[in-house]
């Protein structure tokens, strides 16, 4: 993996642990983002993928913590940051959306006192300086109105609204990477697309990168650069957005798909991966995907080698984690 | 493209302030009316009737109301009307007095126990188990056999109780708002701790404690008064509307005003501050909220 100018994010061997002891959350997890650029982490729930986005920015819950690997941010280590450079990453160089953006406004401030904090507090403007700012941001993420919904309290706006304004306190910022954590998925679906839309547009405009991390591979296609799949703390495949939504190697992404284009079985019923995600993290040994994997069943040679031993991430711009696909290449 | 339609939120007619008084139970506009009358009778009641509550007129001992005593007169002949107005003056200011220190304390050792955790919440919050089970009464007594009766005698005895409900209180609240996602918004954006202390945590606790607070109020308004009747508060010849009624009693028969008059106003001041506790806390346009 190369160490270019270009390189925003630099994950490396992420392992997160609950501080008791007990299986690693997150399992040496490595990725790479580059400035400007999209990447979406994917996976089903308690994947992962919200505690990676938690430890990048240091803000895990009590009782997890990081206990090896490092994350390097525009060339600083941010595992060894203190208090106040933190403070100075979070907002200013990684901004965050998330999934309930009503909870994230307080029910006690109006609008634009909450957008105007990282201005008034970040970056030291003037009450009357910033909130002329927080209306014109409030503008660009497309709110109608604006005057007026500035001196709205959060109990007041739609649920769309509220992540519109969230996205605008994130701007504010002026983040370097916005991480979107699910930003859509308590809004309906009309507004999902003009919620993903924005984002893009906004992306194009100020040229930050985005970690999007969801569970819907059809809101990714269209809008990722890259694609990174998640499956029990670890990363399963990691590669150009296109490249994966059409030759997906891993039979955990390919199921993946099928399931999220809604496509039904030759019997009429819509695809569920069979088994839970929850128990993977108990195998001592062996393709963690391995219990739910069609062709690990289907092929006894293969059934064998995915239970007693992990395949690594291998390829070349284009990664997976599975025996049966690197067979494949290799033949 | 198509004509963008936007919606404009309607003007604000009333203000968010105006909007939560208009929503209020009755209770709390009933208990402000008549806690500001209370209020502005004990502040302007010295200037406004000259009679002087000390004054002795022995011949004029234990009159029915009248004209010149509005209230008659005690076993003394001192005006019933002036010795209420400069009684409540130092119960409610006793009460008051205790109530604030008793807040200020409670819900920084709260919001310090919710926030910082671990051995100060062990000991703080023990602490506060230990005390409240100790009723104010019985460390007042204690307290005057140290250092003698009177006002800061029975405000230290008041605060030292006193400051335990609010504490629990505000642990319950700062464990509540720190777990809400607003709190990890602000944290998320590089915020300080102190500024999200002062800015998302202090505003998100005021209304439930003002409510209790003011339900305290009114219980402490019963307490200094209970205290004064056992003669553990303020001292004769000074008035206080306890200690009026404890020396009501021999004449009960002959001076029933004599008690009417103190036991009314203790009842109507500890009923409008309760109200306004209980008004506070009722939106009467959610009636299941």
């Amino acid at each position: 993996m190369s160490h270019d100018a270009e390189t925003l994010l630099s994950v490396r061997d992420l392992t997160v642990t609950p501080t008791g002891g007990g299986k690693p959350i997150i399992d040496g997890l490595s990725l790479q983002i580059r400035r400007g650029e999209i990447v979406a982490l994917v996976g089903e729930s308690g994947s992962g993928k919200s505690m990676t986005a938690l430890a990048i920015t240091r803000l895990l819950p009590r009782g997890l913590r990081i206990t090896s690997g490092e994350v390097v941010f525009a060339g600083r280590d941010v595992t060894a940051m203190s208090g106040d450079d933190l403070n100075h990453l979070r907002g200013a160089g990684i901004g965050m959306l998330f999934q309930q953006p009503h909870a994230m406004l307080d029910p006690t401030a109006r609008v634009r006192t909450q957008v105007a904090e990282p201005l008034t507090i970040g970056k030291g403007l003037s009450r009357r300086a910033a909130f002329a700012r927080v209306i014109d941001l409030m503008r660009s993420v497309r709110i109608p109105a604006p005057e007026a919904r500035a001196m709205a309290y959060s109990h007041e706006l739609s649920g769309g609204m509220a992540q519109r304004v969230m996205m605008a306190t994130a701007l504010a910022a002026e983040p370097d990477l916005l991480i979107a954590d699910e930003p859509t998925t308590a809004l309906d679906v009309t507004v999902q697309a003009q919620i993903l839309q924005l984002l893009k547009a906004e992306q194009a405009r100020r040229h930050f990168a985005i970690l999007l991390i969801t569970h819907d591979l059809t809101v990714v296609q269209a809008f990722a650069d890259r694609i990174a799949v998640m499956y029990a703390g670890r990363i399963v495949e990691e590669g150009p957005a296109a490249r994966i939504m059409d030759a997906p190697q891993h039979p955990y992404t390919r199921a993946l798909i099928r399931c999220s284009l809604l496509e039904p079985e030759a019997d009429g019923r819509l695809l569920s991966i069979p088994g839970s995600g929850s128990t993977a993290r108990d195998i001592g040994c062996g393709c963690r995907f391995a219990p739910r994997c069609t062709l690990a069943r289907g092929d006894s040679h293969l059934h064998d080698r995915c239970h007693q031993a992990e395949p690594g991430l291998a390829g070349h711009d284009h990664t997976v984690r599975c025996h049966a696909s690197q067979t494949a290449s290799a033949a | 493209m198509a004509a963008e339609l936007s919606l404009t939120p309607a003007r604000r007619d009333i203000g968010p302030l105006r909007r939560f008084l208009a929503t209020r139970h009755w209770t709390f506009a009933a208990g402000c009316t008549i806690f500001s009358i209370v209020l502005a009778i004990l502040l302007a009641g010295p200037w406004l009737w000259s009679l002087d509550p000390a004054a002795q007129n022995i011949v004029q001992r234990l009159k029915p109301p009248s004209e010149t005593y509005w209230l008659g007169t005690d076993n003394l002949g001192r005006d019933v009307f002036a010795r209420l107005v400069e009684g409540g003056r130092f119960t409610v200011t006793i009460a008051a007095v205790s109530v604030v220190i008793s807040v200020v304390i409670g819900v920084a050792v709260g919001i310090l126990a919710g926030r910082i955790g671990g051995w100060f919440e062990e000991i703080s919050m023990r602490l506060v188990d230990l005390l409240i089970a100790i009723p104010d009464t019985v460390i007042a007594i204690f307290l005057v056999a140290i250092f003698g009766p009177g006002h800061v005698t029975l405000i230290v005895a008041l605060t030292i109780v006193g400051w335990t409900p609010y504490a629990r209180l505000a642990r319950g609240l700062a464990l509540q708002v720190n777990a809400m996602d607003y709190i990890r918004a602000a944290e998320v954006l590089g915020m300080t701790r102190r500024f999200i202390l002062i800015r998302h945590f202090l505003p998100n606790l005021i209304r439930p404690i003002s409510a209790v607070t003011f339900l305290r109020f009114g219980h402490k308004l019963i307490t200094v008064g209970g205290l004064s009747y056992l003669g553990l508060g303020v001292q004769p010849p000074a008035p206080d509307w306890g200690l009026m009624l404890a020396a009501a009693q021999p004449y009960l028969d002959r001076a029933p005003m004599l008690m009417i008059a103190p036991g009314l106003a203790i009842f109507v001041t500890a009923l409008s501050v309760t109200w306004i506790g209980h008004g506070l806390e009722i939106d009467r346009t959610r009636p299941h909220n």
